[in-house]
């Protein structure tokens, strides 16, 4: 669980299956989300088809009164797939023998070329876990380089100390995004054997030193699959609470990565379904109404047109998950993850206004 | 609920006093023993009285058991707040109640200034306690800049009106890692419940009770208003909101270790 929750999974599981219809009804209802109206939107209860309606109108006037009819979008600029961790679920593993690039800047400025085509203006910055090639001081360079090309800067590398969030801060990144994969700390374990990502407790602590040195979003998740996610999804809510309250300058982004198949034949032990995810957006979306949240581009074109409506505010467009996939090598695939929705970015701009929504490629200007 | 700690001391009582308005030291005798506080605010100019005086206020107070805060009230800017308290502190006095109120009328207390005497007064190792406005960042601010709690206003001074900044004080409480106590504006015992029930720490009134017409019952219905809401709150209310199941043993007011 999430280290500073004082329940255990036990009593979380215990209280899921209490929770009564009056409690379900309550909560939609509920003028500010506590952490237990986010269990009882959760619960098997509220799982239930008669509620399902009644979540979605809820989460929906939720995300209308804070984001209004507007989605952004984003794009991932993945520089670099080289990795030190032997996380068992993913393809960027170091015994995985994959083909590995590294951008070089003059590669990323091409990248970005690409991607500025299509109007994008908000860039998440992703690399494996290299200690050797991903230092501090390069991904500072390429901050400094890429911060008058794009209003939004995000990073979503290894985790760093505060020192060096600092730095990064100053280079131009605000935004910054980390999965904790799983808040079961003998699940972690077993998971990330090696690395540096083995140490639990440095990386759940990534967003409050990033907070504290001053990003203006901090993104947190689990990786859906790997542990019951009703479970993980209290960790999740508690880790959010705790952060509005520590870092409260800062913004809490969710994100809601579902395992899909990778080369290395990884299975998920808990499998997550379309039903699944819904209700456990809808649920934050609901609880936390200001925060961000993100629909990965794991998901079909069908299911993101129609969270993006309900609960989620921003998806990227267009995706490539292989350093240099969007102009340097276009067709050699060496992906993190499988894509769900290959559409480009006018096809779903135009889904986007199909559905009497804006898209919002900007929001905000350096200069300012 | 959590133990109430304020500048290392341990209160069991959330009820606050104030000591002024009062018609004669006796009552203010009686009604301070009804009560029960450990807590009170004297102001500067009470304290000095010399021994022939007609103010021996401090001398019904038994400092063991009750903890004096000076207040600053009348000071119109931060130089005049930090001169009442290094006057205090030079008489033997490290609590503070701050107060800045240049506005004659509402008796609104000055936030920028506030923060700036907070900044002087807790670098001496002062227990400062800042009047505020309901104003959630400007309460973060202080806890940065020291402040030992956040005194939020239910609603002006001596007003009586209750709590008219419920949502405000819901999001300082929320946000605060010091006490917030809630001050002036309490007119009635149902005024320091709700204030209790919405998450604050304590409960601070003067008017309410030295104003009444028998200040002495009115003192005790405030203490036993103040512990009612506490035992309530530790007792884990049932629905409407519905935030615990009776069989769990999880509590619904505090989430964290």
């Amino acid at each position: 669980m999430f280290p500073k929750l004082k329940f255990t999974a036990e009593q979380i599981g215990e209280y899921y299956a209490h929770v009564t219809p009056d409690m379900v009804r309550a909560s939609l209802t509920a003028s500010r989300g506590t952490f237990f109206d986010l269990l009882n939107l959760l619960s098997p209860e509220a799982a239930r088809e008669e509620y399902r309606d009644a979540l979605r109108e809820t989460a929906t006037k939720a995300r209308r009164r804070y984001y209004g009819k507007t989605v952004s979008i984003f794009a991932p600029l993945y520089i670099s797939n080289t990795c030190v961790n032997s996380c068992r679920y993913c393809d960027f593993n170091i015994h995985h023998h994959a083909e590995r690039k590294i951008l070089t800047l003059d590669e990323i400025d091409l990248e970005c070329e690409a991607i500025r085509k299509h109007g994008i203006d908000s860039l998440l910055i992703v690399a494996g876990e290299d200690p050797k090639h991903m230092t501090v001081d390069f991904l500072c360079e390429v901050g400094h380089r890429l911060k008058n090309q794009f209003s939004c800067l995000s990073l979503e590398v290894a985790p760093q100390e505060e020192a060096a969030y600092r730095k990064l801060f100053e280079a131009g990144f605000e935004s910054l995004i980390c999965f904790q994969e799983t808040y079961d700390q003998e699940l972690y374990k077993y998971l990330h054997p090696a690395g540096p990502k083995s140490v639990y407790d440095f990386r759940v602590w990534t967003q409050l030193r990033a907070g504290k040195a001053g990003f203006r979003t901090l993104g947190i998740a689990f990786l859906l699959g790997l542990a019951p996610w009703r479970t993980e999804a209290a960790s999740l809510g508690a880790h959010a609470f705790y952060l509005m309250k520590e870092c409260y300058e800062s913004r809490i982004q969710f994100a809601f990565p579902r395992i899909t198949p990778v080369s290395g034949g990884f299975t998920p032990e808990h499998p997550v379904d379309e039903n699944d995810l819904e209700q456990m957006m809808l649920a934050f979306r609901i609880v936390f109404p200001e925060s961000g949240m993100t629909v990965s581009t794991r998901e079909s074109p069908a299911f993101r047109d129609m969270i993006v409506q309900s609960a989620a505010d921003n998806m990227s467009a267009g995706s490539r998950v292989t350093p240099g996939g969007y102009a340097v090598l276009a067709d050699r695939d060496v992906a993190q993850f499988t894509l769900n929705d290959s559409r480009d970015p006018a096809e779903i701009y135009q889904a986007i206004r199909a559905n009497h929504q804006e898209v919002v490629l900007k929001n905000w200007d350096k200069r300012i | 609920m959590k133990e109430l700690i304020i500048g290392g001391r341990r209160f069991t009582n959330r009820f606050f006093l104030g000591t002024g308005k009062f018609a004669s030291t006796e009552i203010f005798r009686q009604a301070l023993a009804a009560s029960e506080t450990e807590l009170v605010t004297v102001a500067l100019t009470r304290v000095h009285e010399d021994d022939a005086g007609n103010d021996d206020i401090l001398k019904v107070i038994d400092r063991d058991k009750v903890e004096i805060m000076l207040n600053t009230s009348g000071a119109r800017n931060a130089e005049e707040a930090v001169r009442i308290g290094l006057i205090g502190e030079a008489a033997g006095f490290r609590w503070i109640k701050l107060e800045i109120h240049p506005d004659a009328r509402y008796l609104l207390p000055d936030p920028v200034e506030t923060l700036k005497a907070v900044e002087t007064l807790a670098k001496r190792g002062l227990v400062v306690l800042p009047y505020i406005n309901a104003d959630p960042v400007l309460a973060r601010h202080l806890e940065d800049a020291g402040a030992a709690a956040v005194m939020p206003l239910g609603s002006p001074i001596g007003s009586n009106k209750g709590i008219r900044t419920r949502d405000m004080i819901e999001i300082i409480v929320e946000q605060s890692h010091i006490p917030v106590v809630v001050d002036a504006g309490i007119g009635l015992p149902s005024h320091a419940t709700e204030a209790i029930e919405l998450g604050a720490d304590a409960v601070l009134a003067n008017t309410a009770v030295a104003a009444a017409e028998d200040p002495v019952r009115m003192a005790e219905a405030f203490k036993l208003a103040v512990r009612s809401a506490e035992l309530a709150l530790k007792a884990g209310p049932p629905a409407p909101r519905a935030t615990a199941s009776a069989s769990s043993p999880m509590n619904a007011f505090e989430i964290f270790k």
